[in-house]
C-alpha cells in the first residue's frame, strides 16, 4: 500500500512559483522605460513620415488666411499668423530638424567624450592632467553662452550648430567616463585581462567600457533633451536654423507676438518640445532601473 | 633537477616609491624553473611573494614600481621588455591566475567569450574554432554541461567553478608557465582541494610548470616539488619540498611549521611568531629576522645576510643554520 507523504513544502512551492511569475511579469513592466520609448518612438515615427502625414507644404504661404484656430478645415492644427502657413506641417518638419540636433548631437559627443575619458582614467598620469584641465576650461565657460558665441562666430546652419554642441558637450561624458574608468581599471579582471597580454585598447573596449558605459547612455538620454532645447533656444534667439525653415524655437519666437490672437501658435511646438523632452527623461529613468538595479 | 632551466630569475629587484620613502618589496630574490615542475612560493602578507609573481611579466604600473634583475625565459629578459613583445608573452607563453574568482572575470562578458578572447589575441583561430576549443577548455577543467554553460555569465557561476573558468581562460593559449598567485585562497577546503588536483593533472597534461604562490604551506606541501620561502622581500629558505619540512634550516620556516595545525607534533596549541615583519623601507643591515628570532646573536645583525649552501640544492639566509634544531 502506498504511503502518502506529507510534504510540507508542497504549498510553499506553489505560492512562491507564482510569486516568482508575477514577479517577472512586474520586471518585464519597467514602465517608465517603455512609456518613453513608445512616447518618442510616436514623435520621431511621424517626423520622419513628414511628407506622407504633413497635407501642405510646410513653405507655403496662405496670405488670405492667416490665424486659422485648430481644427478648421484642411489646417487639423491651424495656421499660423501672419502668413498662413499650416502648423502641423510646420511642426513635423520642425520635427525632423530638432530630433536631428538631438540625436546628431548627443551621439558623436557621447562616443568621442567616452572614448577621452576612457584614455584619461586608463592612463592616467600626464594624459589625464592635460585632458581633465582641458574640461575644466569648458567647464568653466556658461554652456549657452559658449554655443552662442561659437555658432555667432560661424554663422547660424545647422552644421554649426552640430560643431558647436560637439565641441563644447563632450566634456560632460568625459568627466563621467573619466571617474567610472579609474573604478572600473582598479578590478581584478582588468588585471586579469592585462595578465593575459591584452592590448591596451582591448581592455578599455571590451573590459571597461562595457562596465562603464550605463552611466554615460543615461547621462545621454538628460543631454539629448538639453540638446533638443539648446537647438530650439538657438531658433528663439535667432542664432538657430535659419528661417524659414521650421524649427521649434523659431517657430515658438515667432509665434511670440501672436500669443493674445492666435495662442496655439507658439503654444504647440511648446508643447512638442515638452513631448520629446518627458519621453527622454522617462527613457532615461528607465535605462538606469534597466542597467543598474541597484544603484 | 637537472637540464636547461625553463625560467631563470637572478636578483630580481621591485621596488615601490612611496611618500615614507623607497620600499624595497622585492630584494634579490633568485630561482630557476624548471619544465613540468611546480614550484612554490611561501611567505606571509607583505613577505613579497605576490609583487615577485607580477614582476615576471611586469604587471606591476610603473611608476612606482621599478623592476631590475634578469627574467630569462625563451633566450631573452623579460625584465625591461618592450610592453608590445611583453603583450606576446603573456596569456600566450606565460598565463596568470588569481586569488579572487569572484572579480577577476568580466560581469558583463559570457565565460565562453572570455575564453575565447584570449584565443582571439593570441592565435589565428577563427570564430567557430575558438568557441569549439573553448567548450573544449571548459569540459577538460572540469565544468559540467559545457556546450551550455559557456553562454551563461560569471554571476551565475559559483566561486569554485569561477576559478575553473579563470584557470581555462589563463590555459587557452597552451602557455609553458602558469603563474598560481593564491589561487585557492578564496575558495573553501574540499573545493580548494578539488582546484589543486585539477592544477596538477592539467600541468602534466598540457606539460606545463607552475609557479604556485600562497601563505598556506599546507597547501604548498600537497602540491610543489620545490619550495622557495620569502620574508621581507628575500628569499630565505629554498629547497626541494620534503627536505624543507622534515629539516628546515632556517628559523622563519620553523616558526612557519609550527604555526601549522598538524596532529604529529602532539602540541595542543600553535605556536605563533611573535612581533611583526620589518618595515621594508630602509630595512637595518643584517637578517631581517633578527628582531624575531630566537636564535639571534650580534653577529647577526653585522652579515650581509647572504644565502648559505646548508646541502644538496638547500639554501638558507642563516648564519645560525647549524643551531636550528636547538629551538625549543
Amino acid at each position: 500500500m502506498a504511503v502518502e507523504v506529507a510534504d510540507p513544502g508542497a504549498a510553499m512551492v506553489a505560492r512562491i512559483a507564482g510569486g516568482t511569475a508575477r514577479r517577472r511579469r512586474r520586471r518585464l513592466r519597467n514602465w517608465p522605460l517603455l512609456a518613453g520609448a513608445i512616447l518618442l518612438g510616436l514623435v520621431a515615427l511621424a517626423c520622419l513620415a513628414a511628407p506622407v502625414l504633413a497635407n501642405h507644404d510646410p513653405l507655403t504661404q496662405d496670405l488670405l488666411n492667416p490665424a486659422a484656430p485648430p481644427f478648421s478645415p484642411g489646417h487639423l492644427l491651424g495656421t499660423d499668423a501672419p502668413y498662413g502657413r499650416d502648423v502641423l506641417s510646420r511642426l513635423l518638419y520642425a520635427g525632423r530638424i530638432d530630433l536631428l540636433i538631438g540625436f546628431g548631437g548627443t551621439g558623436v559627443t557621447v562616443i568621442v567624450g567616452s572614448f577621452i575619458g576612457l584614455l584619461a582614467g586608463y592612463y592616467g598620469g600626464r594624459i589625464d592632467s592635460v585632458l581633465m584641465r582641458i574640461v575644466d576650461v569648458f567647464f568653466a565657460f556658461p554652456f549657452l553662452v559658449l554655443v552662442l558665441a561659437i555658432v555667432a562666430m560661424l554663422g547660424p546652419s545647422l552644421l554649426n550648430i552640430f560643431i558647436a554642441i560637439w565641441a563644447v558637450s563632450w566634456v560632460s561624458y568625459a568627466r563621467i567616463i573619466r571617474g567610472e574608468t579609474l573604478v572600473a581599471k582598479k578590478q581584478e579582471y582588468v588585471l586579469a585581462a592585462r595578465a593575459l597580454g591584452y592590448s591596451d585598447l582591448r581592455v578599455m573596449l571590451r573590459h571597461i567600457l562595457p562596465n562603464v558605459f550605463s552611466a554615460a547612455l543615461i547621462f545621454s538620454m538628460a543631454d539629448a533633451v538639453g540638446n533638443i532645447l539648446l537647438g530650439s533656444a538657438l531658433g528663439y534667439l535667432g542664432a538657430g536654423v535659419p528661417p524659414p525653415t521650421p524649427e521649434w524655437g523659431s517657430m515658438i519666437a515667432d509665434g511670440e507676438t501672436f500669443m493674445v490672437t492666435a495662442w496655439w501658435v507658439p503654444t504647440i511646438p511648446g508643447l512638442a518640445i515638452v513631448i520629446v523632452g518627458v519621453a527622454l527623461s522617462l527613457l532615461g529613468d528607465g535605462l538606469a532601473d534597466l542597467l543598474r538595479p541597484n544603484a | 633537477m637537472t637540464g636547461e632551466p625553463l625560467l631563470s630569475v637572478r636578483d630580481l629587484r621591485t621596488f615601490f616609491v612611496t611618500d615614507r620613502g623607497v620600499l624595497r618589496a622585492v630584494d634579490g630574490v633568485s630561482f630557476d624553473l624548471y619544465a613540468g615542475e611546480t614550484f612554490g612560493i611561501v611567505g606571509e602578507s607583505g613577505s613579497g611573494k605576490s609583487v615577485t609573481c607580477r614582476s615576471l611579466i611586469g604587471l606591476l604600473p610603473s611608476p612606482p614600481a621599478h623592476t631590475t634583475g634578469t627574467v630569462r625565459f625563451g633566450g631573452r629578459n623579460l625584465v625591461g621588455l618592450p610592453m608590445s613583445e611583453m603583450q606576446k608573452v603573456r596569456g600566450a607563453q606565460i598565463s596568470m591566475i588569481f586569488q579572487d574568482p569572484m572579480s577577476s572575470l568580466n560581469p558583463v562578458m559570457s565565460v565562453g567569450d572570455q575564453i575565447a578572447e584570449a584565443m582571439e589575441a593570441h592565435t589565428s583561430l577563427n570564430r567557430a574554432e575558438r568557441r569549439k576549443a573553448a567548450i573544449e577548455l571548459m569540459r577538460s577543467v572540469g565544468i559540467p554541461l559545457a556546450g551550455r554553460r559557456a553562454g551563461a555569465y560569471p554571476h551565475e557561476f559559483s566561486g569554485g567553478m569561477r576559478q575553473r573558468v579563470l584557470i581555462a581562460i589563463a590555459l587557452a593559449c597552451r602557455p609553458k608557465i602558469l603563474l598560481a598567485d593564491e589561487p585557492t585562497t578564496a575558495l573553501d577546503v574540499t573545493i580548494q582541494d578539488q582546484i589543486l588536483s585539477l592544477l596538477l593533472s592539467l600541468r602534466d597534461e598540457f606539460g606545463m610548470s607552475i609557479i604556485l604562490v600562497s601563505h598556506d604551506l599546507g597547501v604548498i606541501a600537497e602540491t610543489c616539488t620545490r619550495v622557495a620561502v620569502m620574508y621581507g622581500g628575500q628569499i630565505v629558505e629554498m629547497t626541494d619540498t620534503e627536505t624543507l619540512l622534515t629539516h628546515p634550516r632556517h628559523p622563519y620556516t620553523v616558526g612557519l611549521l609550527r604555526s601549522l595545525p598538524g596532529t604529529e607534533t602532539g602540541s595542543r596549541y600553535l605556536t605563533p611568531i611573535p612581533g611583526a615583519p620589518p618595515s621594508l623601507i630602509d630595512p637595518p643591515p643584517g637578517c631581517r629576522f633578527y628582531e624575531r628570532c630566537s636564535l639571534r646573536t650580534d653577529q647577526c645583525r653585522d652579515w650581509p645576510a647572504e644565502l648559505l649552501t646548508v646541502g644538496q640544492n638547500h639554501l638558507a639566509r642563516c648564519l645560525r643554520h647549524e643551531h636550528v634544531e636547538e629551538i625549543a
